[in-house]
């Protein structure tokens, strides 16, 4: 089973943790980050498969978050984690390019599923999506 | 409802209710997520133990104290919601200002932090208690954040404060980006039901520097 290098960023610490330790038990190395410009710099500094993006962060747009990855790592698959997802919101992630969402409460294995087809399907792995 | 009702004004109430609800539930289900993110945790721990990694007492420990940390949280939420629910019970009743400024600003808070804006209730140093419409006045602060808000560049905090007057007392909302009044203003008239004196003084406050939407009440 093929370790994958996840970024995941919410403004819950509290959530943040949790979900990185559940992953590392499940065999992955994700790192967590707080913010949008954290996850900028972070994905800036090294080679991440996947990330998990909050959508809704203090301060930040998340989808304009979401853009800025993708104009630094072209083809970087980005799940958005939100809580309640609007057609709007949803309308605005895929138009910026988002691969697959996940709504709170998380599911650890339908993300754990959704990562591993997302980092499938991505470019950078012969995938189709972008 | 009184004379100056208007179907406007039902509206700007339920605006606001369902903006204070949508908020609420927003963060009542990220203390869900982490609460069944911990005991997922606790699940993989257990699974683990089985498999023969010891449990570590420092770890079960910690994940107690969040699970507290949560429900302490979430006991805020209920209080702060009890106190919206409860708002619309009396048309007019006694209440105490500085409770009243604390739940605007505790229900207000994560809408503004979205927008990168420190919200923050001044402590009040004695209650000051007057006889309104609970729901109106409250409706009428978060009306002043939103504009404060609206008009404002990202970061510019708004305080919000509770004194004794003259003639009575007053609720401050002072944010640095209120500018112009007009735009407050016209907001205000989603609140049909306020009194007009309340909009006028809303509109005309700017003391120096500082830039102050006030809501007063006559003793």
């Amino acid at each position: 089973m093929e370790a994958l290098r996840v970024l995941i960023v919410d403004d819950e610490e509290e959530l943040v943790a949790t979900l990185v330790e559940r992953l590392e038990i499940r065999g992955h190395s994700p790192v967590g980050v707080l913010s949008g410009a954290e996850a900028l710099k972070r994905a800036e500094a090294e080679e991440f498969d996947v990330v998990v993006l909050d959508i809704k962060m203090p301060g930040e747009d998340g989808v304009e978050v979401m853009k800025r990855l993708k104009r630094l790592r072209a083809g970087l698959p980005i799940i958005l984690l939100t809580g309640h997802m609007s057609e709007e919101t949803s309308d605005r992630g895929i138009q910026a390019g988002a691969t697959e969402y996940v709504i709170k409460p998380v599911n650890i294995d339908d993300l754990v599923e959704k990562l591993r087809s997302a980092v499938a399907a991505s470019p950078r792995r012969g995938g189709a999506a972008g | 409802m009184n004379g100056s009702d208007t179907s406007g004004g039902q509206r700007g109430g339920l605006r606001f209710f369902g903006r204070m609800t949508a908020n609420l539930s927003h963060e009542f289900n990220n203390i869900i997520t982490i609460i069944g993110e911990v005991a997922g945790l606790l699940d993989d721990l257990l699974l683990l133990a089985e498999k023969g990694r010891p449990l570590n007492t420092e770890k079960l420990k910690s994940l107690s104290d969040n699970v507290k940390r949560q429900v302490e949280r979430g006991k805020a939420v209920v209080k702060h919601m009890n106190f919206l629910g409860h708002s619309i019970d009396d048309r007019s009743r006694e209440v105490d200002l500085g409770v009243l400024v604390e739940n605007v600003t505790n229900l207000s808070k994560r809408i503004a932090e979205r927008k990168g804006v420190a919200l923050a209730a001044e402590p009040a140093v004695e209650p000051v208690v007057v006889n309104c419409d609970p729901f109106g006045v409250m409706q009428a602060v978060f009306l002043c954040v939103d504009a404060a808000l609206g008009a404002g560049a990202v970061g510019v905090p708004i305080k919000i404060g509770v004194r004794r007057v003259e003639a009575g007392a007053e609720i401050a909302v002072e944010s640095a980006a209120f500018e112009p009044f007009g735009s407050a203003e016209a907001k205000l008239e989603d609140a049909g039901h306020l009194a007009a004196q309340m909009r006028a003084e809303f509109a005309s406050q700017n003391e120096g520097e500082k830039r102050v939407a006030k809501i007063t009440f006559q003793a």
